[in-house]
């Protein structure tokens, strides 16, 4: 991985954090807001996995290492925040 | 000085040496399979207080209190103490042995391992002797039974800090297992020729990788609630309900932790006895593989359907459960298809295996009943359910378990035990496991839990029936014991392959036993089969298939246990792999859990304290051992797919991570679920300081720009700017805590002090940021002796791997706060 990548990513998790802060200050507590501010952190996540962690250029069986993890952490908050009423 | 005593306090030196430093796999392994005989011991005891008290109605030996207390840690010591360590001492001894590795891939966090589980268990015990007592809300210590305010002193503590000592050894433990089994077969050693214990030991550790995290964080937030006041469970916005997934997450994959090692010692002994191959292997490892692991995680809220979830999520998970059960019909159909055209031979180890499968059929067939949520409705939390789970548990598991000992008692000490004594000790166990738990089936009226019955209730003699089973399964163990010892000190010996198997343990020779008479008959062990290695690697299966003759000798020094030759007997870890960093971190886990319990003291804090000191002069300990290489492994060249493409400790990281992520997924999810159930929440920006927030994510994320500049300095063999990216990431995160301890500092004194008794949204944020605060520091701790041993030169552009490995924790902390910040801080 170039030193340039490494900058562009710190670049752009620098910008989205500005911009989930301004976001949130522009409008608060809509879901929508909440949502895309979601969203941004995810993507902050995704990159630092894929780049800083250098999880793109590793072998595809500690690729898929993550996944179940992943997955299950998804399961459990899901139950955890829709099995009550409805 | 007398010379026989000076020669006799060196051999008791040295022998003290050799168990509390060792770390070499098979020493392990005893230490697992004795200790937990221990606890099932004291397991037992309790099982038998509770049975004599429920005898006849109106019993009152044990009061309602001490009852629950017996009820409690019974099940916690049996499940958490005594079952799963009995499958980790066994899988300890065989795994590497079976699979041709020298030992474990990390042997000083295998030692660690066991002593984190001894010092918990000593802990949980120790509750029994404190004043008002030990835990008492079920093992299942639902919330709010289990807070300060219901089961307050030092006891209860003990026992959940003791747990979270053991749920943190399990997940090590697994972590250590996976990336063994994963990187270290021998050459030829391909899983499709892998055996089936080994296999069932790989499905057993994926269980308890990803279940016992959400168990580490559930008792993390228990303790939080008991020792500094936090409201996570016992708030009644749901507290209750947010310990019963987090525990029951974990719970229902437990079942399984527990079960399928003792499938997998079944699967070894049904085909050696029955003369011919294990029938349909494929269709059991795929079942599992595909099935029982993944579904496992999807069940559990089977254990919730009175709790008041809602319907849908009920039969979501009402189907998951039958379904969960089809893949066991198939395993049990191959396993009596095993037998059914096979020659049997009733030695002991088959009769337990035998006993299993039958025991399992009738403990799965009640178990699908109770997936029904309909039934459930009317079983729960009556005898039907406690009969159901110990046919499955006791029944299924400890009768296969046992089975595995006597199986591989003959390779563990060479000698032979006594096959009478086995087979009383056999139908002894099996009448009286059916005398103490069937008549339970019938107990559908009668609610468990409850220290006694009325006389008129008409469950006197069904209770009778039980207790009598119970103290005829309790003494029939005695024939475990006796064959233990008497097998130790004078069984005849054995020959190397007693039973005629093929699997590679078999040929490796017989580890020196402290507890041995005659070493010398020992070592004789297993030399017979070293002429045939090839033999030994062949799959149950395809015995005719030709692995290739050039791994013959290579083979056989995989499974001698020590790379450079058999012939000393395989106990051939000296003093350079030994290590007393283990057992000193066992005890300084056991000193701050003392401190943490005695708080309400004057002497907690200082007790506290000295846990601490240990625990640094340990680390530092350990970290000057690693700078002066003291302890380096030699890795032999095996079988790595699908891993062969990367480095063993990045693997081991990448591994470990994923139970980080279960860490950290249940404790945000836990702070969700208390987001969706309480109404009024504070509005962003008016606790939190948002451009503080903001700046100590920006410092983190740019830590994170300066140790990849480390790393990549570091692959050029740029030293000084290998130096300068730790460095600086040691400052930021610096600068990060010291912007986290100001907040901190300023909510303590804002006018209505925002501490941690401050409600719920006090509770997630300090519990929150306090945790991953945990994590920065120990990763600046890093830091520093990665700084150290670059300025001793230690790193070059071949030999950087401990940096990398560093970076990839030190992201992923990152990616936490990533998380965090927008959670607790905008949202
Ligand atoms: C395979 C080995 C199994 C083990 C070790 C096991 C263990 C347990 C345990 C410990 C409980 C009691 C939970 C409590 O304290 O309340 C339990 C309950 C239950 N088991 Fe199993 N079980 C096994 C198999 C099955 C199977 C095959 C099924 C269904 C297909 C099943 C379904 C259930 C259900 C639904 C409950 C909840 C009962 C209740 O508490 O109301 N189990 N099981
Ligand atoms: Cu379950």
């Amino acid at each position: 991985m170039k030193i340039a990548t490494t900058l562009i990513v710190w670049v752009y998790l620098v910008t989205a954090t500005i911009l989930e802060v301004v976001i949130y200050s522009e409008f608060p507590g809509s879901t929508l807001i909440n949502l895309s501010i979601g969203i941004l952190a995810a993507s902050k996540a995704v990159l630092i996995v894929m780049y800083y962690m250098h999880l793109k250029y590793e072998p595809r069986p500690i690729q898929y290492l993550i996944l179940p993890p992943t997955f299950l952490v998804a399961v459990l908050i899901l139950t955890l925040v829709f099995s009550v009423g409805h | 000085m007398d010379p026989i005593n000076g020669g006799q306090a060196r051999i008791m030196n040295s022998w003290l040496r050799r168990w509390l430093f060792t770390t070499y796999h098979k020493d392990i392994g005893l230490l697992y399979f004795v200790t937990s005989l221990w606890f099932g011991f004291i397991g037992s005891i309790l099982a038998l207080l509770i049975r004599t008290q429920l005898s006849v109605p109106g019993n009152t030996l044990l009061s309602p209190g001490s009852y629950d207390q017996a009820v409690t840690m019974h099940g916690l010591i049996m499940i958490l103490w005594f079952l799963s360590p009995l499958a980790i001492g066994l899988a300890n001894y065989f795994v590497p042995t079976q699979i041709g590795a020298a030992d474990l891939a990390l042997p000083r966090l295998n030692a660690l391992g066991y002593w984190l589980y001894l010092a918990g268990g000593l802990m949980a015990a120790l509750g029994f002797f404190m004043p008002g007592g030990n835990a008492n809300s079920g093992w299942t210590s639902y919330a709010p039974l289990s807070s300060a305010q219901y089961s307050p002193g030092p006891g209860p503590t003990f026992a959940f800090a003791g747990l979270i000592l053991l749920a943190v050894s399990i997940t090590l433990g697994s972590v250590n297992f996976l990336l063994t089994i994963a990187y270290l077969r021998a050459p030829g050693m391909t899983f499709s020729k892998m055996p089936m214990f080994t296999w069932f030991i790989a499905f057993t550790m994926l269980q308890m990788l990803l279940a016992f995290p959400t168990l580490i964080s559930a008792l993390l937030m228990l303790m939080a609630d008991r020792v500094i006041g936090t409201f996570y469970f016992t708030s009644s916005s749901g507290g209750a309900l947010l310990w019963d997934q987090l525990f029951w997450f974990f719970g229902h994959p437990e079942v399984y932790v527990v079960l399928l090692p003792a499938f997998g010692v079944v699967a070894e002994i049904l085909p050696v006895f029955s003369g011919r191959h294990l029938a349909e292997r494929k269709v059991i490892l795929g079942a599992t593989a595909l099935i029982v692991v993944p579904l496992s995680y999807l069940v559990w809220t089977h254990h919730m359907f009175i709790t008041g979830i809602n319907l849908s999520t009920q039969e979501v998970y009402s189907v998951s459960t039958l379904i969960i059960s089809l893949p066991f019909d198939l395993i049990i159909l191959a396993f009596i298809g095993t037998m059914t055209r096979g020659r049997i031979s009733l030695k002991t180890p088959m009769l337990f295996a035998i006993g299993s499968i039958l025991l399992f059929i009738i403990g799965g067939i009640t178990g699908v009943f109770l997936s029904s949520f309909v039934l459930d409705v009317v079983f729960r939390g009556t005898y039907y359910v406690v009969a159901h789970f110990h046919y499955v548990m006791v029944g299924a598991a400890i009768f296969g378990l046992i089975g595995g000992i006597y199986y591989w008692l003959p390779k563990m000490t060479g000698r032979m035990y006594n096959e009478r004594v086995g087979k009383v000790h056999f139908v002894l166990s099996f009448i009286g496991f059916n005398l103490l738990y069937f008549p339970m089936f019938f107990l559908i009226d009668m609610p468990r839990r409850y220290s006694t019955y009325p006389a008129d209730a008409g469950w006197t003699g069904l209770n009778q029936l039980a207790t009598v089973g119970a103290f005829i399964f309790a003494l029939a163990q005695i024939g475990l014991v006796y064959n233990l010892v008497s097998t130790v000190r004078s069984g005849p010996i054995a020959p190397p392959n007693p039973w005629g198997a093929e699997t590679l343990e078999w040929t490796s020779p017989v580890s020196e036993q402290p507890v041995s008479t005659g070493r010398d008959d020992n070592r004789m062990g297993g030399s017979g089969l070293w002429d045939s290695p090839l033999r030994a690697v062949l799959p149950i299966g395809t015995p005719h298939q030709n692995i290739g003759s050039s791994t013959g000798p290579i083979l056989g020094m995989g499974a001698g246990g020590m790379p450079g030759g058999g012939t000393k007997g395989d106990y051939a870890h000296g003093a350079e792999h030994q290590s007393s960093r283990p057992v000193s971190l066992g005890l300084a886990a056991v000193v701050s859990v003392l401190g943490i319990g005695l708080l309400q003291y004057w002497y907690g804090l200082p007790v506290l304290f000295l846990g601490g000191a240990i625990l640094a002069w340990t680390l530092v300990g350990w970290a000057r051992d690693d700078l002066h290489g003291r302890f380096s492994i030699d890795e032999l060249l095996g079988q790595r797919w699908p891993f062969h493409e990367t480095v063993k400790l990045k693997l081991g990281m990448w591994i470990f991570l994923t139970t980080e992520v279960v860490v950290f997924g249940s404790i945000l999810g836990s702070y969700l679920f208390i987001r969706s159930q309480v109404p009024y929440w504070p509005a962003p920006g008016s606790i939190h300081d948002i451009p503080l927030g903001l700046t100590n994510t920006l410092v983190l994320l740019t830590s994170s720009l300066t140790v990849v500049v480390a790393v990549h300095a570091i692959r050029e063999g740029n030293q000084r700017l290998l130096l300068a990216g730790l460095c600086s990431t040691f400052i930021l995160g610096a600068v990060f805590m010291g912007i986290k301890g100001s907040e901190w500092y300023q909510l303590f004194h804002l006018e209505n002090a925002f501490n941690f008794t401050a409600g719920l949204p006090a509770s997630v944020y300090y519990f929150t940021t306090g945790l991953h605060g945990a994590h920065v520091l120990a990763g600046m701790l890093v830091t520093l002796y990665l700084i150290k041993r670059t300025l001793n030169g230690g790193f070059s552009k071949e030999n950087h791997f401990a940096v990398e490995n560093f970076g990839l924790y030190w992201h992923f902390v990152d990616i936490l706060w990533v998380f965090i910040f927008p959670l607790f801080y905008l949202i």
